[in-house]
């Protein structure tokens, strides 16, 4: 068994210390997989694998923290376009990224007459779309993400025109704390859209409060 | 490795399931009457029971010797008195256990061995091994405890071809327990994340809404109060079950009970309408008691809910249309429909039981504590020291002093629960720490550590830092049963016909035990207990 001595946080985890978090719950669970007592058949090697363990949670519990502390734009936001919030005609430039491990910028946009600085954008996996098939059913969603959107944006809808001409309104969303973001998800697989329908030219319309509207198209390719 | 045969089980409040790996298959286990078995054991002299459908059959003609949800009572000192005889639940689990192993055996034509025994993921160390020992005394080596969320997920996870990492939420509610579990799918890899749950929770408590719905309307129509009747209300509780059943398919129904009560007026029946309108309005209640815990099982677990890809439910009381909408209405998310609700426990503590005879493909499982782990300091406080969610195995480590003048013993109790008053959790352990330098009050520095192994068993010790004195004790799997949560002791000598009368409030009440003063304390000047690591201090 490899044994580890040192007493670094990302050391132990054998991670950079610029990881996003969940990079950092990815090399944990690694780690627990690889060290978990029941992965070995000697007394002497099940103690020492859950000596190792007993290290890596507390290795992982430090390192969350430190990353907890450091300012967002370190780990995820790094690719992200940003403005600046200028008083007079504030304008915000929106990015629709698309990625397969490299980004791709499918389309970007600079929005007058909005109040507030915004950006929207794909962060988690690792595009603003993301389709997945798994098992028996599809199951296929866009999504996007405003950040720094300010406050009184409470009325804030969204709509999605596919290539078809179709509406979707149906819209779950949640202010996330952590990245200080609202993310707007459209659950395509309810409305019995499939995998071949998603490619072609989209449009997604933003409504501010019920007055102000922004329309921005898009193209999912395949 | 023992070449014996092991089998799954699923013991559950109302109904109990045997599993196995035949070949390349994982099959239920199924008897004369289906694949399900009641828990249900009717005692019909000193030397016949009958256990299961029999038993479920012949309880109208028996009910004062007819015992049901016994898991509910699992780990408390409840007594059952039958036939001048006592029966802890532990005993009456065992012979509805070695009833499952005897159905395996005669499937399989072999004799089984081992087992692995599914407990519901909120259950503390008492109920944990409450299960053990009923296995024990149902004759089989009990080769692990597994949760049922994670039996879930095994099932989920075995019939899926491709190993991406997906993050589920298992939505447990049974006859009698409430469980919400988040666990991440990789290959090979079951990782809890957090669970939360109420053990006295379930469909038995929807049975009893309806229970009190004709039990109500027969008082206000005829005068007559039917709990005093033991064999109507046995009646009219296996009606109930039978109505909440139908309910889930109709949308009204008809309860119609011939000759309820006979008096000098003649006989009485009952013959009600009641709609699935009228059935979701009596249950709302008690299924809105489980949302907060599944948002804060989300929190816990650092997700949000659209983080979760599945949702799957376990139990029978899922298939209850109503809870089905409940859940999507909150969690935005259709429930997961490819799984059955009543076999997936038994039939993933027979891929647990798969793996360990290796016949099916190792996959590690990485559970948590599910309630905290602690010791009571100063004035009945509940220190904790390994928290809830914490991932098992775990070893943590805290400070703590005296608080008197040269004190050279300290005993150290050990509770679980989420109580902050300690008394009021389940005591688990007590144990004297003798040894300690002669030094005034919060001078010490004595370092208590505890430990839970791969296996579950919870060690603890104590070290003081100026004498170098260390003593270390394993908390005993019979169990402490000095204290209990006051709600059973006020059962205990009711009878069950009179107990089902109870509407089952999750009212935890206080043990009032005065001078409940604890000999231990924090060190001084510390706001925040001084958690240390040995590994990276």
């Amino acid at each position: 068994m490899k044994k580890k001595t040192t007493d670094n946080p990302f050391e132990v985890l054998g991670i950079a210390k610029t990881v996003t978090l969940k990079e950092l719950d990815r090399a944990y669970a690694q780690l627990e997989f690889t060290y978990h007592p029941d992965n070995y058949s000697s007394e002497s090697e099940k103690f020492e694998a859950e000596e190792m363990l007993y290290k890596i949670d507390c290795a992982y519990r430090s390192a969350k923290e430190i990353i907890k502390s450091e300012p967002v734009e370190q780990g995820i936001f790094k690719n992200i376009l940003k403005t600046e919030d200028k008083p007079v005609t504030p304008k915000a430039e929106v990015v629709i990224e698309r990625s397969g491990g490299k980004a791709e910028i499918l389309k970007s946009y600079i929005c007058e007459g909005i109040r507030k600085k915004f950006f929207f954008f794909g962060e988690k996996y690792p595009s603003g779309i993301r389709t997945e098939f798994s098992g028996s059913d599809d199951e296929v969603y866009l999504y996007l993400k405003i950040k720094n959107i300010d406050r009184t944006f409470f009325d804030l809808r969204i709509e999605w025109i596919s290539p078809f001409g179709e509406s979707f309104q149906y819209i779950t969303n949640r202010f996330d704390q952590f990245t200080g973001s609202f993310i707007f998800y459209c659950w395509l697989d309810l409305f019995g859209v499939k995998k071949n329908n998603l490619y072609g030219n989209w449009k997604v319309k933003i409504y501010f409060n019920q007055k102000e509207k922004i329309e921005l198209p898009f193209k999912i390719s395949q | 490795m023992g070449n014996g045969n092991i089998v799954g089980i699923d013991f559950g409040t109302t109904n109990s399931a045997v599993a196995l790996v035949a070949g390349n298959e994982v099959v239920i286990v199924t008897n004369n009457y289906g694949r399900l078995t009641p828990s249900i054991v009717s005692f019909v002299d000193d030397n016949e029971q009958l256990i299961g459908f029999s038993a479920k059959n012949y309880a109208a003609l028996n009910p004062e010797r007819t015992i049901r949800s016994v898991k509910r009572y699992m780990g408390t000192d409840k007594v059952f008195k039958i036939n001048n005889r006592e029966y802890t639940p532990s005993d009456i689990a065992a012979i509805i256990i070695k009833k499952l192993i005897d159905d395996a055996q005669e499937y399989i034509g072999e004799k089984v061995e081992e087992a692995i025994i599914t407990v519901p993921a909120y259950y503390n160390d008492i109920q944990r091994n409450a299960t053990i020992k009923a296995g024990k005394k149902a004759g089989i080596k009990v080769e692990r405890i597994i949760t049922e969320p994670t039996a879930a997920a095994l099932a989920y996870g075995f019939t899926r071809t491709q190993g991406e990492e997906s993050t589920i939420l298992v939505y447990d509610l049974g006859g009698g327990t409430f469980d919400v579990t988040i666990l991440k799918l990789q290959e090979g890899f079951f990782k809890v994340l957090a669970t939360d749950g109420d053990s006295r929770l379930g469909g038995d408590d929807f049975d009893q809404k309806i229970v009190d719905f004709i039990v109500k309307r027969f008082q206000n129509e005829e005068g007559v109060d039917l709990r005093t009747n033991t064999l109507a209300m046995q009646k009219i509780l296996e009606t109930s079950e039978k109505i909440k059943i139908e309910l889930s398919d109709r949308k009204t129904t008809e309860i119609m009970i011939p000759f309820i009560i006979a008096d000098s007026n003649g006989t009485k029946n009952i013959n009600y309408k009641i709609t699935r309108v009228q059935f979701e309005e009596m249950i709302k209640d008690v299924i809105s008691r489980t949302v907060p815990m599944v948002f804060n099982t989300l929190n816990a677990a650092g997700l949000e809910k659209e983080d979760i890809d599945r949702v799957i439910l376990v139990g029978g009381s899922t298939k209850i249309p109503f809870v089905q909408k409940i859940i999507e209405m909150h969690l935005g998310k259709t429930p997961y429909k490819n799984i059955n609700p009543d076999e997936c426990v038994a039939l993933g503590a027979a891929i647990a039981a798969g793996i360990k005879s290796q016949q099916i493909k190792k996959s590690i499982i990485r559970d948590v504590l599910p309630q905290p782990l602690g010791t009571d300091i100063d004035d009945d406080v509940m220190d904790v020291i390994l928290d809830r969610n914490t991932p098992l195995p775990a070893r943590h480590s805290k400070i703590y002093t005296t608080t008197e003048d040269f004190q050279t013993e300290i005993s150290i109790m050990i509770y679980q629960g989420t109580s902050k008053n300690a008394s009021e959790n389940q005591i688990l352990g007590e144990y004297m720490f003798s040894g300690i330098e002669k030094k005034p009050a919060k001078v010490p520095s004595i370092e208590i550590t505890f430990k839970i192994d791969v296996n579950g068993i919870l060690n603890v010790s104590a070290k003081d830092h100026d004498s170098g004195k260390e003593m270390d004790w394993t908390v005993k799997r019979d169990g402490f049963t000095k204290s209990l949560p006051e709600e059973d002791n006020n059962r205990k000598n009711t009878d069950f016909v009179e107990r089902t009368g109870i509407s089952n409030n999750d009212t935890r009440m206080r043990i009032t035990e005065s001078g409940n003063k604890s000999n231990l304390s924090l060190p001084p000047g510390s706001n925040f207990p001084t958690t240390t690591n040995r590994e990276l201090q």
